[in-house]
């Protein structure tokens, strides 16, 4: 058996079908499909965004309303944390270079592997940059207005003061359990998504390589 | 086919058709079909073609995006196992059979055999068998002329270790 012999089957397998493109229906369907997804990606950046700018306005009207105080400490951390949070999940969504398919293939593994790394990275880091600094600044928002003498707040300020300490309590406790949940959450993504992605890209570019 | 005069994005495709269809055909594992890779690769092509600028030829570009999308597929499928949405303005006709049973066992041998090899080796052999040279091949995989010198050999003899005994 000769090479040329596997070029001509090769080469006879497309004959069996015939490929008609009409690129002007194409062109318009591709564009629909880009709009749609582009679409999908702002309406998800923008509920999150909705999100965290709500937990930004409370927390902003307690740290006006409530005297410089560890709760107002408190409330300036958790809006920092909110604010890093959407600033940290849409960079890390910015897939570009996995997006570039012309690169070469050998590139091309490599930059898709660097995009797993950091999304496993960022969901196994998720209690350091997320439930840490907010759970921290929600903790001390609730605690830290214990210390104030509520007699001199306004009644606005008041809606931000947990005066009973079981609700204080209870509420420290869902925090921590809710954090906990999260972390819990993020890592098993990391390991049931990302780890085995990370394992495939690792074998194709050994046996690239090889 | 350098930059100087940059065909236009129908005339790659109506070119290649064959080609990139061929290249599909073979990292196209059930659920996924050839036609749904194949439109993957007009698509990706298609978003890239303006950013295209003739460092290298059209055809090392266009293959670099098939191979790398058919890669792609392959570790996107144990993930999700969405289905593509096809589109009409691509149709795959069944032409006249003119094959010979003959033909077509040969085919699928030759399919059989592609499939005990990696993924990564498989791309080297498609291009290969697409009569690209090891320079072009070097450029889209990213290794040196060598390596693929070496690994094509070694490609090739269990290809026809395969085929040979069960072609005879």
């Amino acid at each position: 058996m000769e090479e040329i012999e596997v070029k001509e089957i090769w080469k006879g397998s497309s004959q069996h079908q015939q490929i008609q493109v009409n690129m002007d229906q194409l062109i318009n369907n591709f564009k629909f499909q880009m709009e749609q997804r582009e679409r999908n990606v702002r309406y998800r950046d923008l509920r999150e965004t909705i999100a965290a700018c709500v937990g930004i306005i409370i927390f902003s009207l307690a740290v006006f309303a409530l005297p410089f105080s560890i709760s107002s400490i408190g409330a300036m951390i958790v809006i920092g944390s909110l604010g890093y949070v959407i600033f940290k999940l849409q960079s890390n969504r910015k897939s570009k270079y996995t997006q570039e398919l012309f690169l070469s293939v050998n590139e091309q593994l490599e930059r898709q592997k660097e995009f797993i790394v950091n999304q496993e990275k960022l969901l196994s880091t998720v209690f350091y940059w997320m439930i840490l600094p907010m759970g921290i600044g929600q903790l001390l928002f609730i605690w830290g207005s214990t210390i104030i003498d509520v007699s001199t707040l306004s009644s606005f300020a008041k809606s931000f003061h947990l005066e009973k300490s079981g609700v204080r309590i209870f509420t420290s406790i869902f925090i921590v359990v809710f954090g906990g949940y999260v972390v819990w959450l993020n890592r098993k993504a990391a390991k049931v998504n990302w780890q085995p992605l990370l394992k495939q890209i690792n074998t194709l570019i050994q046996q690239l390589k090889s | 086919m350098k930059n100087n005069s940059k065909p236009s994005f129908e005339e790659v495709i109506k070119t290649n058709t064959n080609a990139i269809y061929r290249i599909c055909r073979i990292y196209a594992i059930s659920p996924l079909e050839p036609q749904d890779l194949f439109q993957e690769v007009i698509f990706e092509a298609w978003k890239s073609y303006s950013s295209f600028k003739g460092n290298s030829s059209i055809n090392t570009w266009l293959y670099r995006i098939a191979i790398n999308v058919c890669l792609r597929s392959k570790i996107q499928l144990e993930k999700k196992k969405s289905k593509t949405t096809r589109f009409d303005a691509i149709q795959f006709m069944a032409t006249e059979e003119d094959s010979t049973y003959k033909e077509d066992e040969r085919y699928k041998l030759l399919r059989e055999c592609i499939s005990g090899l990696n993924p990564t080796d498989t791309s080297l052999l498609v291009l290969h068998l697409e009569e690209m040279p090891y320079k072009e091949i070097a450029e889209v995989t990213g290794l040196t002329e060598n390596h693929i010198a070496v690994k094509m050999k070694r490609i090739r003899k269990r290809l026809f270790d395969c085929m040979k005994p069960k072609m005879s």
